[in-house]
């Protein structure tokens, strides 16, 4: 139900914002006539989703308590592109394997030495030396 | 014949065919390992696949989508847990195969089928694709209205889970690719005065969001904690060249079956692995034994599920309308090589398209060659702990996303999609008609305002260009087939109630 009426208030804010925004004339000219016409359909089917929600269960797979793991893997993941063009690419990788690891609560110390090593380093080199694509280096190791 | 020869100098240059070996190989692992699949495998390559040349890129490419579709059946011979849902009809004979000690020989019969219906496919392709090329030249945008309108009705309404949640995925997807610059009057809207948003999304970070990135998120959120079960030790065994003729009859079947249903959007690999295996179970002269370790059950879905490689790159090439997600992610990043799938390529760059069909024969006569030197090595490849190959996802994601534009706003934007594609996941809406609508979003756009200018605005006009009018009317027959049905359904109740 909540997916229903949250998608149905999103289609409607951005139904009447494109309508606000939409100059009479003709439809080819106008940038907001396919955006309008979508945007219809979004609201009438969002509209039925509510509806079919309320009259059965919800079929959401998420448990509350996944909750806690869900949220420790997407602030990993904002922290690692927050990190990523400000320590470099070898430093920002290494920190986000080693988070990901610890959310996971994974405990095998040599593989996990290995993974943190190996990786970054193997990409790193394959992406600048080989394929010759810049990466961001760090502001302290100026070599990575 | 000109075109093969100059196709076949392309792809048999040393960086292709080592990125092929590369591709395949990765392929092949992704599609092995349960739950990774070739969708979350091209996103992490995409990019090694945009700093590459024109046709390695696309051999990339096609070595993994190939290879994960073949990789899936490993698992499922091995551990009784098929690697993608395309091979989940193979753990009925494969698995049981492996229960009698036949792992090898049933890993090989897989391959034989894999490979057989991947080439069938592949010939399918290279005769159909350019034909249907040469007749769509002659559509006007009307008429690509249609077609994009019927393709995205069919994968909406044939994805798994309510036609609603489907209809709805494919206006997420589109309104997706509507910021930036408006294609007919280059007026800015959807930016919210956010400068980086005036570009538009880039397609590839909103891919690996959905695809990549949700996927890592669900894994975690829900069973990624798992151990992974224990793998039957197991060499490849190819059986006599008799059984393979005796049996040819069951993969001509799968393969036609296969490619069929690769054209159609929508369906998908999973369908035709299932439709493969009823196929070799109703007409197979030996289908009394299916289900007990029969050769013929492992033939039909591999074939018919490695058919639909190449059935469903006839409609992305020839008409630049990708029918699945793997299809779309490639389309995405050969747009950003600057190839623009179409009627326009076989026109102006028929080189680089018979370039992609050797590459695709390489490919999957390399998958072979390389199940082959590889069986035993999945013994030990399916144990690979989960929060390793998740920690590896996350970097090439976050890697794949920066490295388009070199942009830190991508991030961001991999991320938001990560979410987004995460609660569509958790909510039942299907992932593919997003991705198909994102990636047509701006042509649907573009023809249907085009088209309205060619009939002075009239939508009566669609209706006297007969092909847009049958594309129009299957359209209106997929929405409103599964309402009938249920209408019928109710009615039958009632009465059934009443008497």
């Amino acid at each position: 139900m909540l997916c229903g009426g949250a998608l149905l208030v999103f289609g409607v804010a951005l139904l009447t914002y494109s309508i606000n925004r939409s100059t009479p004339g003709e439809m080819a000219q106008n940038p907001y006539f396919f955006p309008v016409a979508i945007l219809t359909i979004w609201c009438v089917l969002s509209g039925v989703l509510l509806a079919q929600s309320i009259s059965s269960e919800s079929d959401s797979r998420l448990e509350k308590s996944d909750l806690s793991a869900l949220l420790k893997i997407v602030a990993t993941v904002i922290a690692s592109a927050v990190l990523f063009s400000r320590v470099g690419f070898v430093l920002s990788s290494i920190i986000t394997v080693v988070a990901v690891l610890g959310v996971m609560r994974y405990r095998n110390l040599v593989v996990s030495v290995i993974l943190v090593v190996t990786f970054p380093v193997a990409l790193w080199y394959v992406f600048t030396r080989i394929l010759n694509v810049p990466l961001p280096t760090s502001p302290w190791l100026s070599w990575i | 014949m000109e075109l093969i020869i100059a196709g076949f100098e392309l792809a048999f240059t040393p960086l292709t065919l080592f990125v092929i070996l590369c591709g395949t190989a990765f392929g092949i692992v992704v599609g092995a390992v349960p739950g990774i699949g070739g969708v979350l495998g091209l996103a992490v390559v995409i990019p090694v696949a945009i700093s590459l040349p024109q046709v390695p890129s696309i051999a990339l490419l096609l070595g993994v989508y190939c290879g994960s579709i073949y990789g899936g059946m490993f698992s499922a011979v091995l551990i009784n847990t098929p690697g993608t849902a395309a091979s989940a009809a193979t753990v009925f004979d494969g698995y049981t195969m492996a229960q009698r000690g036949q792992a090898g020989l049933a890993l090989g019969w897989a391959t034989g089928a894999s490979v057989f219906g991947g080439l069938f496919s592949l010939l399918v392709l290279m005769i159909a694709a350019p034909q249907l090329a040469a007749f769509a030249l002659r559509f006007s945008p009307i008429e690509i209205f249609a077609l994009m309108l019927v393709a995205l009705t069919c994968i909406a309404t044939l994805s798994r889970g309510s036609m609603v949640k489907g209809v709805l995925a494919a206006a997420i997807g589109i309104m997706l690719s509507m910021p930036g610059s408006d294609p007919m009057t280059g007026e800015v809207r959807y930016t919210f005065g956010i400068f980086a948003l005036s570009g538009g999304f880039d397609l590839i970070p909103v891919l690996i969001g959905l695809f990549a990135l949700s996927e890592v998120f669900e894994r975690v959120a829900t069973k990624g904690r798992s151990v992974p079960p224990a793998a039957t030790r197991a060499g490849m065994e190819f059986a006599p060249l008799k059984d393979w003729i005796v049996r040819l009859p069951v993969l001509l079947r799968s393969s036609v079956l296969g490619t069929f249903l690769g054209i159609l959007p929508g369906i998908g690999a999973t369908t035709a692995s299932f439709l493969g295996y009823a196929q070799a179970k109703e007409t197979s002269p030996r289908r009394e034994k299916m289900g007990q370790g029969e050769p013929d059950g492992v033939i039909g879905p591999e074939a018919a599920n490695n058919a639909v490689t190449g059935g469903a790159l006839i409609p992305t090439l020839a008409l630049g309308i990708p029918g699945d997600p793997n299809t779309a992610m490639m389309m995405a990043t050969l747009l950003m090589q600057g190839i623009v799938p179409g009627v326009r390529l076989f026109a102006d760059n028929p080189e680089l398209v018979y370039a992609s069909f050797a590459a695709l024969i390489i490919v999957n006569i390399m998958m072979g060659v390389l199940g082959w030197s590889m069986a035993t090595a999945f013994t030990w490849l399916l144990r690979i702990p989960q929060p390793v190959l998740l920690s590896t996802v996350v970097v090439l994601s976050l890697l794949g996303a920066y490295t388009i534009r070199q942009n830190e706003f991508d991030l961001f934007v991999a991320i938001a999609a990560g979410v987004v594609g995460l609660l569509m996941r958790v909510n039942g809406f299907p992932l593919a008609p997003a991705v198909i609508g994102l990636v047509l979003g701006a042509q649907f756009e573009e023809n249907l305002r085009m088209a309205l200018i060619l009939t002075d605005g009239s939508i009566y006009g669609f209706f006297e260009r007969p092909i847009a009018a049958v594309l129009i009317f299957i359209t209106i027959g997929l929405l409103g087939y599964p309402v009938i049905k249920d209408y019928i359904g109710i009615r039958r109740a009632r009465n059934e109630g009443n008497l």
